[in-house]
């Protein structure tokens, strides 16, 4: 009756409530360092299939491997998360990247037969193959976004798609949570919107421009350019 | 035959008290564990917050209330009776205090993110209070139809 439904109510009570909209917000509600100390009250092995999601979503908990390799590592950590539930919501996250991929690899010259390896998540790899040459993967009806999204790449215009994809994102959070108020998964869900936030945050143009050129110094030290 | 009635009977006796008491433990925890939570991210407003994870506590009084009202020698004639009226008002306490719990539980999670609804957010407890109180009020009744002995 009020098990698992209100197992994690002092934890979820004690975080900030996240804004309605994502792009009005200036700064996280909460800093990761106390995120992850009001975190320090999930049972054991919620906290580890919590570590699992975020290692799944997060480019930063990456290792550099190959295409195949990423897949098969990711599959065997998915297939480690107990609640189906979640496991729903990390797929429909590792679907979107897959398209996207797909976007940017058509956008860049590359063509895909249905015979060609493209390793991705979810149930429409063999779709997108079929349909590798429609503008929106013929998914218009089923994921009206992808159009948007192709257009976006195709016209070079990364802060928009960027925006698309958060939004999309965001929303996706906000109707998956509906129902879920103080259980593991609203956890989670917490969690997963706390990074959509910090990373929209963390975005600084300045910063931005300033890290573009350590990297270029770097890259071109020991390097003596002469103008002729 | 007669054993077992008077042993329901006796079940029913105490069961107001019990299970109004197992209603009021579980929603006052679930209360409670809400009103810890909201005092760990606000600075103000504390009180209120242990106030309203109090409101589960009533379901418990009421079956203490209904048990003395059912008290009076077990015997076959009022055996069955005496369990009808306990066992269903308990389960009554028992339901709306678990879920008065939840209710209360939310509305302190929504009121320390938005203070000005506080009053408001406390509505649905109340209501589901309004449905303890009816059960509490027509078992006092219907018992007075129970034989005394």
């Amino acid at each position: 009756m009020s098990g698992e439904n209100y197992k994690y109510t002092l934890l979820l009570s004690s975080l900030p409530v996240h804004p309605t909209e994502l792009f009005e917000t200036r700064q996280p509600p909460i800093s990761r360092i106390q995120l992850d100390k009001r975190l320090a009250l999930l049972e054991t092995e919620d906290a580890e299939d919590l570590a699992r999601i975020e290692a799944l979503l997060h480019w930063s908990k990456m290792k550099e491997l190959d295409d195949e390799a990423v897949v098969k590592q990711c599959m065997v950590m998915w297939h480690a998360i107990r609640n189906p539930f979640l496991k729903d919501i990390v797929m429909w996250r590792l679907e979107l990247r897959t398209i996207l991929t797909a976007l940017r690899r058509r956008r860049d010259g590359e063509s895909l037969t249905l015979g060609a390896p493209f390793d991705g998540f979810g149930e429409r790899l063999r779709f997108i193959k079929k349909h590798w040459r429609e503008s929106a993967f013929g998914m218009d009806a089923l994921l009206p976004w992808v159009r948007q999204a192709s257009e976006l790449i195709e016209q070079d215009r990364p802060l928009e798609l960027e925006r698309l994809i958060l939004e999309l994102i965001w929303r996706h959070y906000q109707r998956v949570g509906q129902g879920h108020y103080f259980d593991f998964p609203a956890v989670v869900i917490y969690v997963l919107k706390w990074d959509v936030i910090n990373r929209w945050t963390h975005y600084d143009k300045e910063q931005a421009v300033l890290r573009f050129d350590e990297l270029v110094s770097a890259g071109l030290d020991g390097v003596s350019i002469e103008f002729g | 035959m007669a054993e077992v009635l008077v042993i329901l009977g006796w079940i029913g006796l105490y069961a107001p008290m019990a299970l109004g008491a197992i209603g009021s433990i579980i929603g006052c925890a679930v209360a409670g564990q809400a009103a810890i939570g909201a005092m760990l991210d606000t600075e103000t407003g504390h009180g209120r917050y242990v106030g309203v994870s109090a409101m589960p506590s009533s379901q418990v009084i009421y079956g203490i209330v209904v048990m003395f009202t059912l008290n009076r020698p077990i015997t076959e004639a009022n055996a069955s009776g005496i369990f009808a009226v306990g066992v269903l008002a308990g389960f009554a306490l028992m339901f709306s205090a678990i879920y008065q719990g939840q209710c209360c539980a939310s509305a302190i999670h929504a009121s320390k993110a938005k203070p000005e609804i506080f009053g408001l957010s406390v509505a649905p407890a109340a209501i589901v209070e309004g449905f303890a109180v009816f059960a509490f009020i027509f078992a006092l009744v219907i018992s007075g139809g129970i034989p005394q002995s």
